[in-house]
């Protein structure tokens, strides 16, 4: 598995766009889930993972591996989305806003989950503030570490673990509640 | 009341199973694609400059290597290197002529190396006419080997 990646990274280094391509498939359903779950818009998270794999392209030749591939694009997908999320935010505050929340309807999250479980979960998950729907995700979804998060997020591993604490509590409320 | 760690599996069991559409693959592709080329033709230059350093100072070290082997190449060995004889080291009876006419000379002039020359003739026998022919000047250049 490292291996096979180890390969992929040095045929991209190589200016290989069959690697490049590979990579692409291998990661972009797993990239795309990740970045729906975080801003909850498909339109949005697609444009995350697109510029995600520019920027990644543009690092041809320059790109080293410390840990997964597939670590490493999920932290870039979650620093994205939390730029993206910070956009969206002060957006939402002006005069667009209104029009911007009719227009979007239930489309984007319907359109590109298939199970209804799945479509729950995402939504329950989009009631946590954004900070600790981010580590929740990360841990839980792209199998990454606590330290991994905090290294990527720029975070003391102590303010992570509490986020996921917090996170996961509320979580469990919300559930307990629905069920309830 | 679900607990905290069946709250866990069950987020990380409700993953959302999302498909991208041909639409978006090919846009990212094609954008990354010509993003990965742009970034590799921006770096051309600077490999090309470090190839052409790398072609000079191999041509430098090929030019000095050019050199050396063959100056090395053509030293004779030391059995077959040529002794230039020094014309006054000819031989010792030369060297000794040489010397003392010189000391002759320093001593009183072209008269005392013409005195010593016929005290010479005359103590090895020689007439001095049967050196008619010989001159002073032809003397000194068989003493200098000139």
């Amino acid at each position: 598995m490292k291996i096979n990646e180890n390969i992929l990274v040095w045929q991209f280094n190589r200016g290989s766009r069959d690697a490049l391509q590979r990579i692409y498939e291998k990661y972009k359903e797993d990239l795309l889930g990740l970045a729906i779950t975080l801003l909850r818009d498909r339109s949005l998270a697609e444009d995350v993972v697109h510029d995600v794999f520019v920027a990644f392209a543009r690092r041809v030749g320059k790109f080293r591996l410390s840990g997964t591939l597939r670590g490493y694009l999920s932290t870039c997908v979650a620093n994205a989305a939390r730029d993206r999320n910070r956009l969206r935010s002060n957006r939402d505050c002006g005069l667009d806003a209104v029009a911007d929340r009719e227009n979007a309807g239930e489309g984007p999250i319907a359109l590109a989950v298939d199970q209804e479980e799945s479509q729950r979960l995402i939504e329950r998950l989009g009631r946590l503030p954004y900070q600790q729907r981010e580590i929740v995700v990360l841990h839980l979804h792209q199998d990454m570490r606590f330290r991994e998060i905090a290294e990527a997020l720029d975070l003391s591993i102590n303010t992570v673990q509490s986020r996921y604490r917090y996170g996961l509590e509320k979580l469990r409320s919300i559930m307990n509640t629905v069920t309830i | 009341m679900i607990s905290f760690d069946k709250t866990e599996a069950l987020i990380k069991h409700g993953k959302a199973k999302v498909r991208t559409g041909a639409k978006m693959d090919k846009r990212v592709l094609e954008d990354a694609i010509a993003a990965m080329d742009e970034s590799l033709n921006s770096e051309r230059p600077t490999t090309t400059s470090n190839f052409s350093k790398w072609v000079l100072s191999v041509s430098a070290a090929a030019a000095v290597l050019a050199i050396a082997i063959p100056l090395l190449m053509l030293q004779p060995e030391p059995s077959q290197q040529i002794v230039v004889q020094d014309p006054v080291q000819a031989s010792p009876v030369k060297q000794l002529n040489m010397l003392s006419l010189t000391l002759a000379y320093h001593r009183g002039g072209i008269e005392a190396v013409d005195r010593q020359s016929s005290q010479a003739y005359a103590e090895l026998g020689t007439q001095r006419g049967e050196t008619k022919g010989l001159s002073m000047q032809e003397l000194l250049s068989e003493g200098n080997g000139v």
